[in-house]
């Protein structure tokens, strides 16, 4: 049986850290909606949470791309279709660029009302000069992006379980640690 | 006729009383701006907006921004607006407010029974605000000037339920 051949330990690592966080982010986004009318306090405290962690998912994602040129990703096995490998390689990279722009537009949005975001209640970003169109294409983006990569996640998580039961496990094993 | 000149003095008068408690014509006074104490500083009610699913906002705010934007100036530093929500007729629920400091606009909010003004800048508050960024922040921007040039307070209604803001056009006043 041939040996599977995973990223490394901590590519690994900040994949599954990532999931965890983007779950987390999308979590406070809903649960934002839902509490706002009712508990404005607690509203305040999810969207502090989702912009730290937005924040995080951004630095993460820069590491991971760093790491992936550094250290390649495992060969994909030689009985994925050229095409199929194509689309895989596509999709990942559009994730990549998702988990950048997302961060880069949701702080936009707020820096150019002239508001000055801060993080973990720790660091402070810069505001900049008021530009309301801007900030309005920025909200619109934000929100776009982010119903593109719900989207593209569920794809992903489908593609994965698809070659897990199509007999390439070898491809889903790649980055579990089991 | 001592008695037809008291019927006649009489009826003269009563018809003077009549005719002085009519309104003037042509002048249709718009009712007065109702004074809202409950919250500390004097405050006025210049809207309330009604939902479709039966609850309703009303908006407050000092008179003197009332005054100091009749002449077409902008909400001055300082503004600070409340809005009630009232989720059943007459019964007060989250308070939420808003002051402008130093060109912008933070945010608060309190329980009916346990008023605390402090405002702070607030994300989630100003991402809906933003919205509205056009009429400086402010959805019932239209209504305030409609108290300042003496149309009295606003009846604004709006399809939409829950925490989204209404579509701009809900907050033109008729």
């Amino acid at each position: 049986m041939a040996r599977v051949q995973r990223y490394g330990v901590a590519q690994r690592l900040l994949h599954w850290l990532t999931v965890l966080l983007v779950l987390a982010l999308l979590l406070c986004a809903l649960g934002n909606s839902l509490v706002y009318e009712g508990q404005p306090v607690l509203a305040e405290t999810l969207v502090q949470i989702h912009m730290s962690l937005g924040a995080t998912v951004f630095l993460l994602t820069l590491a991971r791309a760093l790491l992936r040129q550094l250290q390649p990703p495992p060969a994909l096995p030689e009985s994925l279709s050229a095409a199929r490998a194509g689309i895989a390689r596509g999709l990942h990279l559009c994730l990549y660029l998702l988990l950048l722009a997302i961060p880069v537009t949701g702080y936009l949005k707020l820096a150019w009302l002239g508001f000055e975001i801060r993080l973990f209640d720790l660091i402070t970003l810069p505001s900049l000069a008021l530009d309301i169109e801007a900030s309005a294409l920025a909200r619109r983006l934000h929100w776009m992006l982010a119903i593109s990569l719900t989207a593209l996640l569920a794809t992903h998580i489908a593609a994965a379980l698809q070659h897990r039961h199509r007999g390439e496990a070898m491809i889903f094993k790649r980055m579990t640690f089991g | 006729m001592r008695l037809a000149t008291w019927i006649s003095t009489a009826l003269l008068l009563l018809s003077v009383a009549f005719a002085a408690s009519l309104p003037a014509s042509g002048s249709s006074e718009p009712p007065a701006l109702e004074v809202v104490d409950r919250y500390g500083p004097s405050l006025v009610a210049y809207a309330v907006v009604e939902r479709d699913d039966g609850t309703y906002r009303r908006m407050l705010v000092a008179p003197e921004v009332i005054r100091a934007i009749k002449s077409g100036a902008p909400l001055p530093d300082g503004t600070h607006i409340l809005m009630e929500t009232y989720y059943s007729p007459g019964q007060v629920s989250t308070v939420f407010h808003s002051r402008k400091v130093g060109g912008q606009w933070h945010y608060g909010s309190f329980g009916a029974n346990s008023p605390n003004l402090d405002v702070g800048p607030r994300a989630s508050c100003l991402s809906c605000h933003a919205q509205a960024a056009e009429r400086d922040f402010t959805f019932t921007l239209p209504s305030l000037q409609a108290a300042a040039a003496g149309l009295g307070a606003s009846r604004l209604s709006c399809d939409r339920g829950g925490r989204r803001p209404c579509a701009a056009e809900a907050y033109q006043v008729p």
